[in-house]
């Protein structure tokens, strides 16, 4: 990978300001500064990136526009959508129209030439990319993503779709897109990410980075799929922070990608915010999935809740670290952490790690790890009802998840995901 | 308000506040060899001590890895870079000849346990305790020898066993921790002076309590104890160590090491109250105590139970640990750390699962107050061939005090799906109904707090065994009795 980074930069679009090239160029330089990481590395303790290190990517070339992603890319219709295609901005396959006033949502190649000033100011200022070599490699090749700012007090109708299809003609390629989201004081909106794949092409590998700014008592919904293909790459670093009283409710939904590795990072920069990452995580055959979450609370009176759960099968590979710091004076905080591991197969593996980082005394805070397979009484209930104990297993991993999905932000994003999830437990979509 | 708070604060001073007890300074002669670490410092200890060559070999072989080992920074602790060559590696009261009662102990040592009330004869006449007391290094006195011996137990100072039991320390020194383990480990195993060695033959099942006082006394003498206690098939040994030291200005460095190894149906308890100097209330001073504990389960249906109560130190670096290799072996860690002032407190334990049906336990209760730091660090393993194993960890923490940091970063990994595993933890700080309830029933704010605190490790201090628990307890007031903020 490394061997051709100089070329692959130098061959990217130009840059819209002398500001972006600068960006650019110290976003390389971190990164070849800080090298990839290693298992030595407390962070990368379970995951390596040797296969990644091993792949020689480009930049995605050429833009055809290929009618089967259309079908199977978009979550719902009615969304506002903008969709990226190995990293390019798709205008036919995207819909912005019929923005409320007061809502800005542009490609990035688009806003960093309509709003260079505003993101000159705010980019790369939440998500720091000095420990994050990822990071750093996506600030290198700043150029398409979604930029989405919306004014004080309003309230979006529809939620926003952003999805991403990963590509590659010929040569594996990567894409790195850059997300940033600006919520005013008392703004609403929900966002959806979501990442897929077309599939039979080459390894491909999306590497993406968003910060979400959130102002005071404003709230975003969340919500990120990740089905890609599983000889696919996908990291994803994210960093919301959030101001006083703001609301962050973050749904993260995974189920593809050979290596997938996701940093979600929340920061309360004032007293009263709270924050509520959810997440669930399915990996079969060889597939590794890692996350990595951090809840920080900088400011009293904040309360966040976490529950990932993940089911591994076949010679999955599952690992979980969630972080939460409490600051000293960040009193009055109340925080809970929760991940709970199905392992389905004897050859599964799942490393979890839930730390507590307290400095304040008057907080209560409380993590939890489980990690098991299906109650044999339980499979055994089901059997002596003339239900197949293939069918029971899946039933009962489907409960074990389904409890994740059940309180959505909108009631039609539901369907779809309980769908993709039966989908993936192989079970018909009239049972359960 | 205002004025119930600087009350509060009075009181949290005048409690916290209290100096070390039992900070004094033993004149004796040392036979201190010259400072600083090379081939013929140990050379020289291992003469002075009349070791066979075998273990002349395995310290070389240790300080030679110990060289190209780096001091271990992953542990969340802050400390000072220390000078491995400005340490006495070896100091031992003058050889005396061989004593056949506690009459012929300097007067001058006994003093020194009257002061911290373990007299050897009030033990010996109304306690049922064998006492191995090691004063800097060599142990000075031994009880109930006989009485052991009776029953074909071994339990004696290190250096003793050494010359008289070759074969068993051959055959099990540094076969749980092996010399190349870590960076403190390997150094102890290249300077270790003494210890204590225990061994239970096969169906005994030791009728008292084994228990060692530590004592660290010479300056600058880094103390590098050894333990190792074996429990032979279908034994059982409770096995207490204790410890206090003098008031010292510049920082002690303290490497132990400590081995079990429990064959089938054996079960070793061992139980430590830790409460060495802590510094004073700046910081300054107290020891750094870095020590490596680990178990072995040997055996099928051996059991290995590790219980500490941590009160001392300046910086307490120490994870005793149990590898579950035997069929239905089973591994126990009962904790209560508790740090005041600027101590600074990394512990926890290692639960390695690798036999079948293997169960471990983990109870860790952390209290921090003043602008200590408390840290509680575990690993869950569960390897591949591990059938049923199951593992239950809770690790609460207590907070005194808005500058004080309790961490909880536990490690599980898991690769065999017929494991059971739950791990919770809590942090939060003495809840105010609690303490509302107790005051407005007429009980003092130090007595609630005291009361709240003791249920909260109860669950610990019932594990200890019964004169073990009161000191914890009195430990637990002195060290924390009103700190709350």
């Amino acid at each position: 990978m490394k061997t051709n980074l100089e070329k692959i930069f130098k061959s990217q679009a130009e840059a819209s300001h002398a500001w972006q090239q600068d960006f650019r160029l110290a976003g390389l330089k971190s990164f070849e500064t800080q090298g990839l990481p290693t298992t030595k590395q407390e962070d990368w303790k379970y995951t390596s990136v040797k296969s990644l290190a091993e792949t020689e990517f480009k930049l995605f070339e050429g833009a055809q526009e290929e009618a089967s992603i259309k079908e199977d890319t978009l979550i719902q219709e009615e969304h506002y959508q903008l969709t990226l295609v190995g990293g390019i901005y798709q205008p036919k396959l995207s819909k912005l129209e019929g923005l409320p006033k007061g809502v800005q949502l542009l490609p990035l190649s688009q806003a960093l030439q309509s709003e260079g000033d505003f993101l000159k100011e705010h980019l790369a200022k939440s998500l720091d990319a000095r420990q994050r070599p990822f990071v750093a490699l996506n600030e290198a090749f700043l150029n398409e993503g979604l930029f989405l700012k919306i004014e004080d007090h309003v309230v979006l109708d529809k939620a926003i779709e952003f999805c991403h299809v990963a590509l590659s003609n010929g040569l594996a390629s990567m894409s790195h897109p850059r997300i940033l989201i600006s919520l005013g004081k008392n703004a609403q909106a929900t966002f959806i990410e979501h990442y897929t794949s077309v599939a039979g092409t080459q390894a491909s590998w999306t590497n993406v980075a968003s910060e979400f700014l959130l102002a005071e008592g404003s709230l975003l919904h969340h919500v990120r799929l990740q089905e890609e293909s599983e000889a696919n790459f996908y990291l994803n670093s994210s960093m919301t922070t959030l101001d006083q009283d703001a609301r962050f409710n973050s749904f993260t939904f995974d189920l593809g990608a050979g290596l997938n590795r996701q940093e979600i990072i929340a920061s309360i920069e004032a007293p009263g915010a709270h924050v509520a990452l959810k997440g669930l995580y399915l990996a079969r055959d060889r597939q590794h999935t890692d996350f990595q979450t951090l809840i920080h609370h900088r400011k009293p009176y904040g309360t966040s809740q976490e529950l990932f759960k993940g089911i591994l099968s076949d010679r999955a590979h599952g690992v979980f670290n969630g972080q939460i710091i409490v600051d000293p004076h960040a009193q009055k905080t109340a925080s809970e952490l929760t991940n709970k591991n199905l392992m389905l197969s004897r050859e599964a593996e799942v490393d979890t790690k839930p730390l507590l980082k307290i400095f304040a005394d008057d907080v209560k805070c409380s993590h939890g790890a489980t990690i098991g397979r299906l109650d044999e009484d339980q499979l055994f209930y089901f059997q002596s009802r003339g239900i197949d104990s293939h069918l029971a297993k899946h039933l009962l991993t489907y409960a074990f998840a389904a409890e994740l999905l059940s309180d959505l932000p909108w009631e039609s994003l539901t369907a779809p995901l309980t769908r993709k999830l039966k989908s993936c437990l192989n079970l018909k979509d009239e049972v359960a | 308000m205002e004025t119930a708070s600087t009350e509060k604060n009075a009181e949290l001073k005048a409690l916290t506040g209290q100096d070390y007890k039992y900070g004094f300074v033993t004149d004796i002669d040392s036979d201190t060899v010259p400072k600083g670490l090379n081939e013929d410092i140990i050379r020289l200890i291992s003469a002075k001590k009349k070791e066979p060559e075998f273990m002349l070999e395995w310290r070389l072989k240790a300080y030679r890895h110990w060289l190209k080992m780096a001091e271990p920074t992953w542990q969340n602790l802050t400390y000072p870079p220390i000078n491995y060559q400005e340490a006495y590696y070896y100091s031992a009261p003058k050889p005396k000849k061989q004593l056949k009662s506690l009459d012929q102990v300097d007067p001058e040592i006994l003093e020194t346990f009257n002061k911290l009330g373990i007299s050897l004869e009030e033990q010996k006449r109304l306690s049922n305790v064998a006492v191995d007391a090691v004063f800097d290094s060599v142990s000075v006195g031994t009880t109930f020898k006989e009485k052991l011996s009776e029953l074909g137990i071994i339990f004696c100072s290190f250096s003793e066993a050494v010359q008289e039991y070759p074969d068993l320390i051959q055959k099990y020194l540094g076969t749980v921790v092996p010399y190349t383990d870590n960076f403190f480990a390997t150094l102890n195993s290249a300077v270790f002076t003494d210890g204590s060695f225990a061994y239970i033959p096969k169906g005994v099942r030791c009728p008292m309590e084994l228990s060692t006082y530590f004592r660290i006394n010479a300056a600058n003498t880094g103390q590098f104890e050894r333990t190792l206690v074996i429990a032979d098939e279908g034994s059982y040994v409770s096995y207490l160590e204790g410890c206090t030291a003098p008031m010292r200005d510049e920082n002690q460095l303290h490497a132990a090491v400590v081995e079990l190894i429990a064959l089938d149906n054996a079960q070793i308890k061992y139980s430590t109250v830790q409460n060495w100097y802590p510094g004073d209330k700046e910081g300054k001073g107290g020891i750094y105590n870095f020590v490596t504990k680990r178990g072995h389960c040997k055996g099928k249906r051996s059991k290995i139970s590790w219980t500490q109560v941590e009160t001392g130190s300046a910086i307490t670096w120490k994870y005793p640990s149990c590898l579950l290799t035997g069929d239905d072996s089973v591994g126990e860690f009962y904790s209560v750390a508790v740090t005041n002032n600027y101590q600074q407190a990394d512990t926890g334990t290692k639960m390695i699962h690798v036999g079948k049906n293997t169960k471990s336990t983990i109870i860790s209760k952390g209290i921090s107050a003043g602008k200590s730091q408390n840290t509680y660090r575990g690993q869950v393993r569960v390897q591949k061939n591990a059938e049923n194993a199951r593992n239950y960890s809770q690790c609460d923490s207590l907070l005194m005090g808005d500058q004080c940091g309790a961490h909880t970063f536990p490690y599980i990994e898991i690769k065999n799906n017929s494991a059971q595993m739950e791990h919770e933890a809590t942090t939060s700080k003495i809840s105010e109904d609690q303490l509302f309830y107790l005051k407005q029933r007429g009980i003092s704010e130090e007595d609630s707090i005291n009361l709240i605190v003791n249920g909260f490790c109860k669950e610990v201090f019932r594990e200890l065994p019964m004169e073990f628990a009161v000191e914890a307890q009195k430990l637990l007031e002195v060290s924390l009795e009103g700190a709350v903020g």
